[in-house]
């Protein structure tokens, strides 16, 4: 273990060594007069859970109550109700889009996944796992905030294009035992038990386990359908299983969160020139990740936060060749130790300050042909940095709110980065709100880019430099009525230095380069209605523009749009969720892909009869034959067809 | 500069936790969950605010929460309770105007600012008290906004909107707020 390691080891032991304080009985308090309630000591207050909600943008929350009723099925999916956000995916990954930028062959690199606050993006790849790779499982999750825009200010690197937040249940808000298990399409089949309360001494504890299993479907290619050779089909090539576990203690003003999960993927689209259908073609991710939290008040109005988090994250994937198998096998181990301040003591201001240290004592990347044994890559490596960062919230007058913040980040080999946002909120009238914001955001090379190189067809580039974004923005949300809210928003982003991929045309290896500068534009435009009894009806629009250099950029659709209606529908005793989106069409790699529009139903009981609660969902309800543009990994697949029609059918059961 | 940083930080950190026990050791002993405690704040800011029409004496007074959190389940353990001479009831309403129709207060926790928005315009014709948790809660539109920082539970108070929902608060809470808006 490294000294700085071992030191905020040392710091978290002391702390956790005072004194335990006794809990107050919830009789004692109920009976309290208001003077006295508000000098009692609390502990668990609410600064884990506050800064995404009130960030100065524009936050999506999707509440658990909207991922049961439009039955998400994983983060990704459910990210994608928000306004301007789309997915796609490769069979073996799924991608998130957002204001136009999701380049094939990318990672989910400039989008930062937060689980209760902590940073979950690994540090060899960087990338936010959103589908059923995610090291979260969606039942776990309370409240899902997305952030778009910018978000280095506060929480470093990754976070340009926005942040995700998953706030997972507490024991408190559970209170029993939820079990679920559904059966879908390609014989498909997932259990979960989700289990918490809060025992009389005031110990919080959430636990859950879920397993998930999927055979998949023969998948048709007409770019492999060679007669002779071989008929197209993968045949039982797309099977996916996981298993995910997580324990979360809340004590005194002490949390501790420990999540592990496990997915593997059988890729059927013969990647990087792999052997067409054959058998052993997969990819599997493991994540093991431990985050202590305590908060605690130093003084009147100042508040702290310490976190420690450690994270291992193992990629093993296998690709059989002619007569080889060829793999890969990938792990890193990383420590992260922040420390927060939060002082509210000056009328008017809500200032927030915090350090933050970062070290990956293990990053190995390493590459062979596994019989007969060639080695082609043996990278080790470790890396350190830090960041600190500075906001203030200040109420300038009625109507009037700023946010302005600077975050310093370093990391070894690189010179400091400044990321600094500011934004202003006018809230003139209840009617009206009008945010303009600014801000700037960082993403540093990852070890994959800067030491992948098997020298065959890769190599590495340990001199790239981060890549940057400024973005303006502005917004206006307008409520004219109880029942019904309009939404607009314009913003324009610059990327200087992007880290792309490319062909080194003299020894003809790919390789991570820092590129021109691309900029982009687009406006959102957003409207709720309600009506009926209980009926709420949302839609978005998005239009989305980048130039660069050498043309339209790839995945990139020029318009998107949205429409989720959800209701009670009495006569069947059931609430339905409607979730239809849209999409422009999209360059690829060598032509295009058309645009489209799915829909997604879900239908569940409003009440338990008996013994459960039965769902349904159909998935791409008119069965629409959709393609995604890949990069060149897959090639000679240009797009990849996404999933047809499909079912899925839960029974739940609340203890 | 980078590695003078990462040398410092440790050094800092250890100081952080040595001053957290610290501070520990000279606050009370006793601490209690702050779910609990700010259910019982809420409860009695109840009893310090005056509504234009009372329901009969003897009626409910119906606080109304939007998702069934921790906060709810406190609060629960105020229900039957009296305020103002009538018997508190909490209710789980949808966010449509109507399902608002029999509350005297709504409390949402952690609300979109859509949400609170909305909110705020059915309190236009009606009197309905809005509380909201977080710090931030006032700038987002709730009338009494109910925080934790500091250690301690917080309220505080946008008089404005109150009065122009025909509500009033007493001398009491607008002494106890910590941050109001007249």
């Amino acid at each position: 273990m490294h000294l700085r390691a071992r030191l905020v080891f040392i710091a978290g032991l002391i702390a956790a060594s005072a004194n335990p304080a006794s809990l107050r009985a919830a009789d004692d308090i109920s009976g309290m007069r208001l003077e006295d309630l508000l000098r009692v000591e609390v502990q668990g207050a609410s600064r884990y859970a506050q800064p995404l909600a009130e960030a100065p943008s524009a936050v999506t929350l999707i509440p658990a109550a909207d991922i049961r009723r439009f039955g998400f099925r994983d983060i990704g999916e459910a990210l994608q109700s928000a306004p301007g956000v789309y997915t796609s995916q490769d069979r073996a990954y799924s991608y998130l889009g957002v204001r136009g930028f999701s380049r094939p062959g990318d990672y989910n690199t400039r989008i930062l996944l937060l689980v209760d606050g902590a940073r979950n993006n690994d540090p060899l790849f960087d990338q936010a796992l959103i589908g059923n790779e995610a090291p979260i499982d969606i039942d776990w999750i309370k409240r899902l905030e997305f952030v778009p825009g910018p978000g280095s200010a506060s929480y470093g690197g990754n976070a340009l294009f926005g942040i995700a937040n998953a706030v997972l249940w507490s024991g408190a808000d559970l209170d029993g035992t939820r079990v679920s298990f559904d059966a879908s399409s390609g014989a498909g089949r997932r259990a979960s038990l989700l289990s918490g309360g809060r025992t009389a001494a005031g110990l919080d504890w959430v636990a859950g386990i879920s397993a998930y299993e999927r055979r998949g479907e023969n998948l048709y290619f007409a770019e492999f359908d060679r007669p002779g050779i071989s008929d197209g089909v993968a045949h039982h090539r797309d099977g996916e299983r996981y298993v995910k576990a997580m324990l979360k203690l809340t004590w005194e003003n002490w949390r501790g969160t420990v999540t592990a999960s496990q997915r593997t993927k059988d890729v059927p689209t013969a990647y990087f020139n792999t052997v067409f259908d054959a058998p052993g073609n997969f990819a599997r991710d493991r994540s093991f990740q431990v985050d202590v939290a305590r908060t605690s008040t130093l003084a009147p109005f100042l508040d702290q936060q310490l976190r420690l988090h450690y994270g291992h994250y193992e990629y093993d994937a296998d690709y059989p060749f002619v007569g080889v198998v060829n793999r890969d096998l990938t792990r890193a181990d990383w420590w992260n130790a922040e420390w927060q301040l939060a002082w509210t003591g000056w009328s008017g201001h809500r200032l927030l300050g915090g350090i933050e240290l970062r070290n990956q004592p293990r990053l190995l990347q390493r590459n062979y042909n596994v019989s007969p044994r060639v080695d082609n890559l043996n990278e080790r490596n470790a890396g350190h940095g830090a960041g600190i960062f500075v906001q203030d919230e200040w109420r300038i007058a009625p109507g009037w709110l700023t946010n302005i913040g600077v975050r310093v980040d370093t990391s070894e080999g690189a010179s400091p980065v400044t990321s600094p946002r500011a934004a202003l909120i006018w809230h003139p009238r209840d009617e009206l709100t009008v945010k303009l914001m600014s801000g700037r955001a960082f993403r540093a090379a990852n070890e994959y880019e800067r030491h992948y190189g098997d020298n065959v067809n890769q190599k590495g580039n340990p001199d790239l430099r981060e890549e940057r974004v400024t973005t303006h923005e502005a917004s206006a949300e307008f409520t004219p009525t109880a029942t019904l809210r309009f939404g607009l928003g314009y913003y324009r982003y610059k990327v200087r230095d992007l880290i792309e991929q490319e062909t080194d045309p003299a020894d003809g290896l790919l390789v991570y380069r820092n590129r021109d500068k691309l900029s982009a534009h687009g406006w959102e435009t957003d409207a709720e209605i309600l009506f009926g009894e209980g009926w709420r009806m949302r839609g978005s629009l998005a239009w989305q523009s980048i130039s660069q250099p050498g043309g339209e950029v790839m995945n990139s659709p020029h318009r998107l749009g949205k429409l989720l209606l959800d209701g009670p529908l009495p006569a069947l005793g059931a609430t339905l969720g409607l979730n239809l989106q849209a999409m422009s069409s999209r360059r690829t790699l060598l032509s295009r892909v058309d645009g489209h529009v799915t829909g997604n139903l879900v239908l569940r009981q409003a009440e338990r009869l008996g013994h459960g609660l039965w769902s349904l969902g159909i998935y791409n309800l008119t069965n629409r034959h959709y393609r995604d543009p890949v990069g060149t990994e897959l090639a000679p697949i240009d797009a990849l067809e996404r999933d047809d029609r499909q079912w899925r059918l839960g029974w739940e059961l609340e203890l | 500069m980078g590695r003078r940083l990462c040398a410092a930080l440790p050094a800092a950190l250890l100081f952080a936790a040595l001053l957290a026990t610290a501070g520990r050791s000279a606050a009370a002993a006793e601490r209690a969950d702050a779910n609990e405690v700010k259910a019982a704040v809420i409860y009695n800011l109840l009893l310090f605010v005056q509504w234009p029409a009372q329901p009969a004496p003897g009626g409910d007074l119906k606080l109304c929460v939007l998702e069934e959190g921790a906060l709810t389940t406190a609060l629960r353990r105020h229900e039957n309770k009296t305020v103002q001479g009538h018997s508190l009831r909490i209710l789980r309403v949808g966010a449509a105007p109507n399902d608002l129709d029999a509350c005297a207060a709504v409390m949402v926790e952690t609300g979109s600012p859509e949400l609170l928005a909305r909110l705020r315009l059915v309190a236009h014709g009606r009197a309905l008290l809005i509380l909201a948790e977080g710090a931030g809660a006032l700038d987002r539109g709730a009338m009494i906004g109910i925080h934790g920082d500091g250690g301690r539970i917080g309220f505080d108070i946008n008089l404005r909107a109150m009065k122009s929902s025909g509500l009033g608060a007493s001398s009491k809470l607008l002494r106890l707020a910590r941050s109001l808006i007249e």
